[in-house]
């Protein structure tokens, strides 16, 4: 009798497996529910899309939500937003998760306790009307609302009989010197735009604009004007993103910045002379202004070289147009307002004002009450009840100490809120609100733009819109002069069209006005005040984080688990340390250091790197809140001492360490001539390998990607990908099938960072293939290396064989509970404990854009099939496409004399190749 | 023959890599107004309605697109929706209790539940409308409903069949093509 191998395990489960094996069966619903009213333009397993915009943070970029029965499972950047132009950050990637959390506020809560909506509606109307009984004010705090909901807000309290102004706006991460520097340069408030792009040498103070502030538009900018042959020079203590995306990353001592920005432009108008874009009496007072800061006084200060500070000031000279940028974060001390004008008088005297630095006009905002106010205000007990909106003030520990110990004095506080954050946690009533996926509203993204928010899907849980709420209870107080009478999403939607619905904003256009340089500018700078704390403390230099967006750990688990693209750091905070610092304090990578500071204490592993100047010490913004005093702005200004704690931890990383040890995976060309030397391909042993219609692959440019880690996250959300934890994040056990590789090399110029974002390279002669015992992996005629789930029986022998260690292996199941199963991609298998997964090219979009083609009776076209890390990427680093198709992008980048690919020695022929990043000096 | 040794190997692997798949869906018992519109139909059907295709298929004629309206645009051919149904039993069949029971439930707003007949797993993608388009009979899976009172899954869905159709028609044996 000859028996099959397919056969015989045909007749082995039926004999005895079968009862196990049929019973996996019923894991599908056992009922099918049609619709009562099946609505005419959905169809089932077709994905809607749907516009909107993502409030993940304050920069509001338009999104494209994918839907698929009725549940948003992905966004995606829309092309026609002027903001994120069609990209999208990792925290935006990462709103899915929050919309499906299971921490989510589904109901609302009094007094702690869930309760049913009309107990919450009877408790706000209580707590109102005592409050305006007692004669005492009714104060909204809310996070940054400029669209009707902000006015709905004024509205709302004028009703109740209340200024209209009590409108107080949170907005911890907002950079308020950016402003106060600009009025005193230039005396205007209007809302600066920057050309990037069109600059031919871009100046960054400390500005960190590939992280915070609109990272996906800046990013963008920074990637096309580096391609345009633009360059980038960052001046700051830390080698953040953005530095590592630049040509030159010149480091100063922390809380000299200002001396080094106004020696630069004492020497600028010494070179250019009258050639300097001010009138001549305003530079004769600025050079006055500016005499004590000649080159090598600054350089001494700033402890620079006094060559790195004559070449900028003579590169920015010659370079029309060109474009200061800045202060960021990591430079903002108690003299930020001073060092923004200083950049100010920069840009004014270099001529960029009008070029690459544009003023919009900006829509009057009624002048609100601000924080100190409130705090003032509520300390005195004159507010009786406190509306907050999306804030959580009370997160911030010292940071609004004042604030806190005022709102103890409050005696309502009511909260709408998404997560139960700790001032919801304090409040009396606690609102639970729609996530924006859910609901409507609108948001100014900048002058002329208006951004319209509109549900993407029906609410998830028992939550309902905080403008309604309002609006209920000044109806149940009988005071409702002014207010609308049909629902906020009434109010919105009848405000926009059709056009504007499917665009995702309306754009009207602005004009820009025109500003000049103050002839004061720079006539009150003085000697910067010296930082905060112990004397023999080292400077706190504060990184800017995707996982910190808004100055707190994030509560994302997806944020949690991607790891920080420089140090490498998962589920935990660090503390970077200079090797020479590290020294001194006798700490090796991984110690855990105690952060002392008159506000606080942390405890933080350390991340020893020579990315953060020597004698000072970087962390992360939102671990680093508990140490900041809240006397300046959240940026640089405190010391802090450190010391060993004595613990240790081991550092979840995926890769086996930080440099290339010399060879060159993540590789560079110079920038005047871009090109690799040219290889001869090698022989192989094995058949060619023929892909009839399609060969897939995929460019990944090494010079636009700076690190962000955006493709990451899409991909979690895209391919169903398990958060596994910190505990199994640290065995390694991470499933991320795309991890964006960092190298910190030591060149003579100093350290470089090199991202390489990694996943399966799709190999012509894949190693993995050839082990696996069960052909569970495969090359297809298409180009992919398959993985087929249901044929791979665990053996890792691929994972083993892989020389570029992409390839997952389940050690668990990872069930998705309750809510959090409704954002799982329905064409893409959850997969079991025991098989292997890696990249798939997003086999499930291509399928899909196959099948769309072939039902309109067409060829696929170039661009059709977009991967999902290739959709979201800020700054378009990552190309897809057919190299079958001699016109795709992807073809044209192949035949690029940068292109290569990796570990090409073991001709392995990948799908995916890299370009070389342009380096300066580079031999 | 050394098959009956390594068949409780093998056996003992499936239940190893397979726990957890046993969470059977709970065997709902029916709404009360579903109990008598069910006892009137065929009996053995834990359906909320019995509903005979080969009166609709067979006897009536109405082509099989006519209800599963997506068949032959998305990968999911889908269940007609009440009051699609109701678009003919506001006429017709109106004294049979199923049809009473149908048109209460779209009055009430509430959907009528089916009892799921054809399933492929869920790793795996299969789409209608690309075989519709590709002229494969509905009965070369579904079996033929013009004569079918009670619906069973009477021709195995295993990938052999699948690869076998797939095989003589020249379409695709890609792996990934189904695999998901």
């Amino acid at each position: 009798m000859t028996l099959s191998r397919r056969s015989f395990l045909g007749t082995a489960a039926a004999a005895l497996g079968g009862g196990v094996l049929a019973s996996c069966k019923a894991k599908l619903p056992r009922y099918l529910v049609p619709q009562v009213v099946a609505p005419d333009d959905a169809v089932p397993g077709i994905a809607r899309r749907y516009r909107t915009v993502c409030r993940a943070c304050p920069a509001a970029c338009g999104v494209t939500a994918t839907v698929r029965e009725g549940r948003a499972i992905k966004l995606e950047g829309s092309p026609d937003d002027p903001v994120g132009q069609g990209a999208l950050c990792p925290r935006g990637q990462a709103a899915i998760e929050a919309l499906y959390s299971e921490t989510r506020l589904g109901k609302p809560r009094v007094g702690g306790r869930e309760v049913p909506w009309d107990q919450a509606e009877a408790a706000l109307v209580v707590g109102l009307k005592t409050a305006l009984d007692r004669g005492q004010r009714v104060v909204v705090l809310t996070r940054p609302e400029r669209g009707r909901l902000g006015a709905l807000f004024g509205e709302w309290l004028a009703a109740l009989g209340q200024p209209a102004t009590q409108v107080v706006t949170f907005a911890p991460m907002d950079r308020p010197w950016l402003r106060e520097g600009q009025q005193r340069a230039f005396g205007s408030a209007a809302t600066p735009v920057l050309d990037l792009a069109a600059a031919k040498l871009v100046l960054s103070v400390g500005d960190d604009f590939v992280e915070e502030g609109s990272p996906v538009e800046h990013a963008r900018a920074l990637a096309d004007q580096r391609a345009a042959g633009g360059r980038l020079v960052y001046v700051g203590p830390r080698l953040s993103l953005t530095a590592a995306a630049a040509d030159q990353w010149i480091s100063v001592e922390p809380g000299t910045e200002t001396a080094f920005v106004l020696g630069l432009a004492h020497r600028v108008l010494e070179l250019l002379g009258p050639a300097a874009a001010v009138p001549a009496s305003v530079a004769e007072a600025l050079r006055s202004r500016l005499a004590a800061y000649d080159p090598a006084t600054v350089a001494a200060r700033t402890r620079t070289s006094g060559v790195a500070l004559s070449d900028l000031a003579g590169a920015l000279a010659r370079a029309r147009p060109s474009l200061c940028v800045g202060p960021g974060r990591a430079v903002a001390g108690a003299d930020a307002a001073t060092l923004a004008e200083a950049v100010c008088v920069l840009n004014a005297i270099l001529g960029n004002v009008g070029r690459t630095l544009r003023f919009l006009p900006d829509a009057p905002s009624p002048a609100g009450m601000d924080l100190a106010e409130l705090a003032r205000r509520a300390a005195a007990g004159e507010v009786g009840a406190l509306v907050v909106h999306h804030a959580d003030p009370l997160g911030y520990g010292a940071v609004y100490g004042e604030l806190a110990r005022a709102l103890q004095r409050v005696p309502f506080v009511a909260a709408f809120a998404n997560e139960l954050d700790a001032t919801a946690s304090a409040a009396h009533v606690v609102l639970a609100d729609h996530h924006f996926l859910e609901s409507w509203s609108d948001v100014p993204s900048r002058p002329g733009v208006v951004a319209v928010q509109q549900p993407v899907m029906s609410p998830v849980l028992d939550t309902r819109a905080a403008a309604d709420e309002l609006v209920a209870a000044a109806q149940a107080l009988g005071k409702t002069a002014g207010l609308p009478a049909d629902p906020f999403a009434d109010v919105v939607r009848h405000a926009y069209g059709e056009k504007d619905l499917e665009r995702g904003n309306r754009i009207s256009g602005a004009t820009p006005v025109p500003v000049e340089l103050a002839s004061t500018a720079l006539a009150t700078a003085g000697e910067p005040p010296a930082l905060r704390g112990p004397e023999a403390g080292f400077p706190l230099v504060l990184a800017p984080s995707f996982r910190h967006l808004d100055g707190l750990p994030t509560r994302s688990a997806l944020l949690q688990e991607l790891p920080d693209p420089l140090s490498g750091f998962a589920w935990t905070g660090w503390v970077e340390v200079h090797p020479a610092t590290a020294a001194g304090l006798h700490v090796k990578p991984g110690d855990v250091v105690a952060l002392e500071s008159p506000a606080g204490r942390v405890e933080l592993p350390a991340h020893v790197t020579t990315a953060i100047r020597a004698g000072a010490l970087g962390v992360p913004v939102g671990d680093a809140m508990a140490l900041l005093d809240g006397s300046g702005p959240i940026g640089l200004g405190m010391r802090v001492i450190a010391r060993r704690t004595g613990a240790h931890v081991h550092r979840p990383t995926l890769e086996a360490g930080r440099t290339q040890h010399g060879r060159e995976l993540a590789r560079s060309v110079s920038r005047s001539s871009p090109r690799l030397p040219e290889r001869a391909p090698l022989p192989s042993m094995y058949p060619p390998v023929e892909h009839p219609d399609h060969r897939w692959a995929m460019a990944i440019d090494l010079d636009r990607c700076t690190g962000c880690g955006a493709c990451t996250a899409a991909c979690y959300v895209e391919n169903n990908l398990p958060v596994v934890g910190a505990i199994e994040s640290q065995r390694g056990r991470s499933m991320s099938w795309l991890r964006v590789q960092a190298f910190v090399d030591e060149r003579a110029d100093g350290p470089a960072a090199s991202f390489l974002p990694l996943g399966c390279q799709h190999c012509t002669s894949a190693p993995c293939e050839s082990v696996c015992p069960t052909f569970a992996t495969y090359h297809t005629k298409e180009g992919l290396n398959a993985q087929v789930y249901a044929r791979c029986i665990g053996t890792r022998y691929c994972e083993n064989n892989c020389p570029y260690g992409v390839r997952r292996f389940n050690f668990f199941d990872w069930p998705r509970t309750g809510t959090a199963r409704l954002g799982l991609n329905p064409d893409v298998t959850v997969r079991e404990r025991g098989v292997t997964e890696k990249c798939t090219l997003c086999v499930q979009r291509i399928r899909t854009a196959k099948e769309e083609a072939k039902c309109d009776g067409r060829a696929l076209r170039d661009g059709e099939v977009v991967s999902a890390c290739a959709a979201t990427c800020p700054t378009r680093a990552i190309v897809f496409g057919d190299l079958k198709d001699p016109a795709s992008e992807v073809s044209r980048l192949a035949a690029d004399g940068r292109a290569y690919k990796l570990l090409e020695e073991l001709n392995t022929d990948p799908g995916v190749f890299y370009l070389a990043r342009r380096r300066e000096g580079h031999a | 023959m050394r098959l009956p040794l390594q068949v409780p190997t093998l056996a003992m692997a499936a239940a190893l890599a397979l726990p957890g798949c046993g969470d059977r869906a709970d065997a709902a018992t029916l709404p009360a107004d579903a109990a008598a519109a069910s006892a009137a139909g065929a009996p053995g059907v834990p359906g909320e309605v019995f509903l005979d295709h080969a009166i609709h298929a067979g006897q009536a004629r109405i082509p099989c697109l006519a209800c599963h309206v997506w068949a032959d645009r998305s990968p999911v051919a889908g269940l007609p929706s009440g009051r699609k149904c109701m678009g003919c039993h506001k006429f017709v069949a109106k004294d049979k209790p199923g049809v009473q029971l149908l048109a209460k439930r779209v009055e009430e707003g509430r959907p009528l539940r089916w009892e799921r007949v054809f399933s492929v797993p869920d790793f795996i993608y299969f789409s209608h409308r690309m075989h519709v388009r590709a002229r494969v009979d509905c009965k070369e899976c579904h079996g033929d409903m013009t004569i079918a009172r009670v619906i069973r899954q009477d021709r195995p869905f295993t990938m052999g069949r699948c690869l076998g159709c797939h095989q003589e028609r020249k379409a695709t044996q890609d792996c990934v093509a189904c695999h998901k």
